[in-house]
């Protein structure tokens, strides 16, 4: 029997703020900014909903934090740890295996 | 730069749902550093002060969403915190039992028990001392335990439900369990065992002392929800 994925399903923030990271690190800021500008703004959420996401990831070690002072502003900086990106890898192939059913199942609806 | 009222009220939500200080302060800090963003973006996109922080705190959330996300993502981070009915009742149990098992061969150890069979040269088990210092690590186990189970409750993001649950399982336990030694000089007898009944009232003492180290734990915890501390960085 396959397994279901629900936690995949409510895994999306995850994904989107591991993804960003494995780029370089980042500032709470400045990956909501990334996310709506590469997004096309298309997840609309409240900015400080993106600390919530980040402080779990944090505890679950899959990123970690350092303050870094630049241009006279003090920041907390993410970064992803190696178990990061082996979560990255893991929830990037669930995400194409969903979007390819996904993509299935729309493509038999419209043929 | 002008401060938000968001930061403050998020830290004061999660303080009050026993989350420790030091993360409610990082977390204040960190929506206070992204609220100062947002409110420069919009200074630099032509925003009058007053607009630029109507702005800034709209985009950032309202402290009750903010509040009950990190809540329920940071306890989801331990299964003890995802399973605290279980789990803090089995952390109560297991952690007297760690205790006894810890101090009480201590105990035996430093009084000479072990020694008893050996018949060491200058070593002489003294009875009386080990009958003290387990009253000693009795009455200890009192303040220590709840203590332990509150630190613990903080500190995988459990809020005070679970603490109180705990100290609750502990001062059951603590009413009903009993160590009796009797004998003196080198010869005694200890029994272990747990006795309750309903003609006679539970010990007060150890009933209540968990439930009062939980409360005095909690005012503490209040008191720091009206402290203005400088946020500092921390870890998680």
């Amino acid at each position: 029997m396959r397994k279901s994925n629900p936690s995949f399903l409510n895994g999306v923030p995850e994904l989107l703020v591991l993804q960003l990271l494995a780029r370089r690190e980042m500032y709470g800021y400045e990956i909501v900014k990334a996310i709506q500008t590469t997004s096309q703004d298309t997840f609309a959420f409240g900015e400080g909903a993106i600390y919530p996401v980040l402080h779990e990831l944090e505890s679950k070690k899959l990123v970690k934090s350092r303050r870094a002072e630049v241009a006279g502003r003090s920041r907390l900086y993410y970064a992803l740890t190696a178990s990061g990106k082996k979560r990255l890898e893991v929830l990037t192939q669930q995400w194409a295996s969903v979007a390819a059913g996904v993509g299935h199942v729309l493509g038999g609806a419209h043929a | 730069m002008r401060k938000s009222s968001i930061p403050i009220g998020v830290r004061k939500r999660l303080l009050r749902r026993g989350f420790g200080s030091a993360y409610a302060d990082r977390t204040a800090r960190e929506l206070q550093e992204h609220w100062n963003e947002i409110f420069s973006e919009g200074i630099r996109g032509g925003l009058s002060e007053s607009e630029a922080a109507i702005e800034a705190s709209a985009r950032l959330g309202s402290e009750e969403d903010l509040a009950n996300e990190l809540s329920e993502r940071m306890q989801q981070t331990s299964w003890l915190s995802r399973n605290p009915t279980f789990g803090f009742a089995a952390l109560a149990i297991a952690l007297t039992i760690l205790w006894w098992v810890a101090l009480g061969s201590l105990a035996a150890s430093a009084t000479g028990m072990f020694a008893l069979d050996k018949k060491i040269p200058g070593v002489v088990f003294d009875f009386d001392l080990f009958k003290s210092a387990i009253d000693w690590i009795r009455s200890t186990s009192y303040v220590a335990l709840p203590w332990l189970c509150c630190f613990i409750a903080e500190r995988f993001y459990s809020g005070w439900r679970a603490a109180l649950w705990s100290c609750v399982v502990l001062s059951i336990q603590d009413a009903v369990q009993f160590i009796e030694l009797t004998g003196s000089g080198i010869h005694g007898n200890v029994t272990i065992g747990m006795r309750f009944t309903f003609g006679t009232l539970p010990p007060l003492l150890p009933l209540l002392t968990p439930l009062a180290v939980f409360a005095i734990y909690r005012l503490w915890r209040f008191r720091d929800e009206y402290a203005i501390k400088p946020l500092t960085s921390t870890e998680l």
